[in-house]
């Protein structure tokens, strides 16, 4: 379900500035695929906007010329990595002439997405909203789930763009166009009594699975890989999309 | 500045240039700062760095490196202290004729490098994540060691620069460390440096751990280090040939043009590839060449990831083995040797006459997938 | 689980060329510490000047307003010229966290009066909603941490979790409402950079003293 004309009555009351195209997620139960607690938990999710599509170069163009903080020549290193903004021809210009107009942006860190969202009035999507986004598109589209699981694996071992059209939230991406960062992406976990950034411990899987079939061994490796970056890493498919509260649209 | 996890960003910097290089003839027993010392072998080594660099040099640094299936000859006395640098990025790689997938290595090969060092001797370690630059392995390289002349003289998994951005990490069975710190998982552009003392001999697997970690590991990230004894094999002086033999499984399935990795398939333990040196053909298009009457020797690692070996050499009874490639555990005689994921032997035989000689995994279903390589010898002078 | 980081910014060239050329020095004549010789280096060139601009990795780069237990606004540059002790912390955590803020006071009374009036203590609650300045303050009292200098502070919760990241610390509220967090305690110089940092509960302040009074020169 689109929103766009609502959105434009509510852009004039001022409220902030979502692109044209949010979609609405409606709320529901949410079951992660991975254990993060000793029990099996379920999440009730309330009803909230996601942007359509990952947030496009040309509009990570506006956001710098609008927040010259964030540009690559003036962002501090505390803030992003080396590669931040990297191929784009200059500060504000990220040479999308041959590319198609809603090319994700990628090479921006989570500090430099979270500025973004938050400009526009929303924030990063929680690791709970993005996910619960997955397990619904899985669900609404009817995806198989050794379909899912080899997109999953496919894109992650070898960049392989999954050719999947939502045809019920009119959702792009997610799976397989960019990688995208979340707002709480670093796992926590326990190790007796010490805390575990569930960052390189190998073989430290079974614990964590809720199910032992592909399509879970998939969600997990997404997680796990997620957890691993740093706040300052920019990479050429790391990029991201925001959220929005629901109140104050409708 | 210290920063938090990634400690010092270099703005084009050397950091930490003060390596050391090995003195010959010096004992072992140098502690650095906060070491100390049980039975002669050292413990407590300093923490792991992991900063960023811009570093675009060679992927592989070190005197005592080598591609499949060479060995560099310890040619110093004593201990020494290595500065090894392999970076981890991604490589299009041959595994089989027309079968080429977007790999995750170490070095830009399938195993990773080959090193070789003394008991007692320390590496200086260094890797960053290059998995999101595409990093060509084919352009010559001066001065970096051996690992360069050798792949480039045999580029049988045709190496092809690719990216494929991904969290890494290093754990060298070889060392003797907390794995939560020298062998953590960096990001992309990320760079890690640590220290191990090879504090006993053997023929080790190194490989990424980051979870998954049989994904990592069937992607293709591992590789062969050999710690030769203090004090070296009875039979050093008697030996003709060395040659190293890693063996591993591949899990691929066919999608589009290549070949992606297969996770149900490495669940259930049903490889698509099991090679020696990679490549079904590594050691058949590339024999290994020898005369009747030599002793030859092999180091032999089973890589898995999850698959035994059953190593045996058609034709020819191993005289000596060492399993685990420790002195101290001798066979003799051995028709077969069985590595599970992550054992390893020095085996020796002699080769009886000129002739043509195929070395296996015994377990036929492997072999059938490409365990196989062959030994080629000729007369002697008699 | 560890973050460690201990290497000191450096200027220098390329890494490359580092390998070949400096891989001559020998060691024979035992284990120089090579680390000093750097530290030394990096001290020489970062003076202490008020004028200078922002380095590129000085946290006072962060523009988040706090709230303290007095009820007064904070932001990390106005600590500017001033070396902090941080750690953080929630007031319904019953076990870790009073042990890092005793850890946090062991750390201050381990310097000298004069030190302590060039230091200032920031203790940030990870729980956006439960700590208030009241309760911040209550706590603040009851640990002994009510001092000239401390600040026990709480802020908007995206504020929290980009401050949490900056150290290194990663935290979660966990369902029955507590916080899973690391235990962390980090050093920033005058200029807002970390200097030291430390991860477990009742360390030895040596490592961070030294940091401390290094930060301090
Ligand atoms: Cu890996």
């Amino acid at each position: 379900m689109r929103l766009h004309r609502l959105l434009l009555t509510v852009c004039l009351l001022n409220v902030p500035a979502w692109g044209s195209d949010s979609v609405v997620i409606p709320g529901g139960d949410f079951q992660p695929p991975v254990l993060l607690d000793r029990e099996i938990q379920t999440t009730e999710v309330e009803a909230f906007l996601l942007d359509a599509a990952p947030v496009s170069k040309t509009a990570f163009a506006e956001f710098v010329t609008t927040h010259p903080e964030w540009r690559r020549s003036a962002a501090p290193r505390l803030f992003r990595d080396g590669g931040y903004l990297r191929n784009w021809t200059s500060d504000l210009d990220p040479g999308v002439e041959q590319e198609a107009q809603g090319t994700p942006v990628t090479h921006v860190s989570w500090y430099a997405a979270r500025a973004f969202c938050h400009s526009r009035g929303g924030h990063l999507p929680s690791m709970t909203q993005w996910e619960y986004v997955v397990s619904l598109l899985r669900e609404k589209n009817q995806v198989p789930d050794d379909e899912y699981a080899r997109w999953v694996f496919g894109w992650y071992g070898a960049q392989r763009p999954v050719d999947f059209v939502d045809r019920a939230l009119g959702i792009k991406g997610m799976l397989g166009l960019v990688n995208e960062w979340i707002e709480d992406y670093q796992l926590l976990l326990s190790n007796g009594e010490q805390i575990d950034f569930g960052g390189g411990s190998c073989g430290d899987t079974a614990r964590l699975m809720v199910k032992y079939d592909n399509a879970h061994y998939a969600s997990f490796l997404r997680y796990q890989s997620r957890s691993n970056y740093t706040p300052v890493t920019t990479t050429s498919n790391l990029g991201f999309r925001c959220a929005y509260p629901l109140e104050g649209a409708l | 500045m210290i920063t938090v996890r990634s400690v010092a960003r270099m703005t084009g910097g050397v950091l930490l240039a003060m390596f050391i290089a090995g003195c010959s003839q010096t004992p072992t027993n140098h502690l650095k700062d906060g070491e100390f010392m049980i039975d002669g072998k050292i413990f407590g080594l300093a923490e792991a760095e992991v900063f960023t660099e811009d570093y675009a040099g060679p992927p592989v640094v070190g005197d005592y490196v080598t591609a499949l299936p060479f060995l560099k000859p310890l040619d110093y006395k004593g201990n020494k202290t290595h500065e090894v640098r392999i970076d981890t990025f991604s490589q299009m790689v041959e595994v089989a004729p027309g079968v080429s997938f977007n790999a995750w290595t170490y070095g830009g090969t399938v195993p990773g490098p080959t090193l070789h060092v003394r008991e007692g001797d320390r590496v200086i370690f260094t890797m960053k994540n290059r998995s999101d630059e595409e990093v060509v392995v084919t352009d010559p390289v001066k001065g970096m060691g051996p690992f360069y002349s050798q792949l480039q003289g045999n580029l049988y998994q045709k190496n092809r620069p690719s990216t494929s951005p991904m969290p890494h990490s290093m754990d060298f069975h070889s060392g003797t460390v907390a794995a939560d710190d020298k062998w953590r998982t960096i990001a992309p552009g990320e760079t890690i440096r640590f220290e191990w003392v090879a504090n006993y001999p053997g023929v080790y697997m190194y490989h990424c751990g980051t979870p998954s970690v049989l994904m990592h590991t069937a992607m293709g990230q591992y590789g062969a280090v050999v710690v030769s004894p203090k004090n070296g094999f009875p039979t050093d002086d008697k030996v003709d040939h060395e040659f190293v033999i890693v063996q591993s499984e591949y899990y691929l399935e066919k999608a589009g043009d290549t070949y992606i990795y297969n996770h149900q398939a490495a669940m259930a333990r049903d490889p698509s590839h099991v090679t020696f040196n990679g490549h079904v053909s590594a050691l058949i298009d590339s024999p290994l060449r020898v005369k009747e009457g030599d002793r030859v020797r092999l180091y032999v690692l089973n890589a898995g990831p999850s698959d035994t070996s059953s190593f045996h050499v058609i034709g020819a009874i191993l005289d000596r083995v060492w399993y685990e490639g420790n002195v101290e555990n001798e066979w003799r005689g051995m028709q077969t040797v069985l590595l599970g994921a992550s054992n390893s032997a020095v085996m020796e035989f002699i080769v009886p006459e000129a002739g043509l000689y195929k070395l296996v995994d015994h377990e036929f279903a492997d072999a059938e997938r490409g365990a196989a390589g062959t030994m080629i010898a000729t007369p002697r002078d008699r | 689980m560890k973050i460690k980081s201990k290497v000191f910014g450096l200027t220098a060239t390329a890494l490359g060329l580092a390998f070949s050329a400096q891989a001559v020095l020998a060691e024979c004549d035992h284990h120089k510490d090579h680390h000093d010789v750097h530290l030394t280096e990096h001290h020489a060139h970062t003076p202490v000047a008020m004028v200078e601009p922002l380095s590129d990795e000085s946290l006072h780069h962060l523009p988040a307003v706090w709230r303290d237990h007095r009820n007064e606004p904070l932001t990390l540059s106005d600590l500017s010229g001033q070396a902090v002790i941080i750690t953080m912390v929630y007031v319904g955590c019953q076990t870790a966290c009073p042990v890092l803020v005793e850890d946090v006071k062991r750390l201050y009374y381990g310097l000298n009066e004069a030190e302590q009036a060039n230091t200032r203590v920031l203790v940030v609650s990870f729980d956006a909603k439960g700590d208030t300045p009241e309760v911040l303050n209550t706590f603040a009292q009851n640990l002994g941490g009510d001092l000239p200098g401390w600040h026990f502070v709480t802020g908007a919760e995206g504020d929290i979790r980009t401050f949490s990241s900056l150290l290194g610390i990663r935290y979660r509220q966990n369902p029955s409402g507590g916080f899973d967090h690391s235990n962390v305690i980090a050093v920033l110089d005058r200029q807002g950079e970390i200097r030291g940092r430390q991860e477990g509960l009742a360390q030895a302040p040596d490592r961070l003293l030294g940091a401390l009074r290094g930060a301090l020169n």
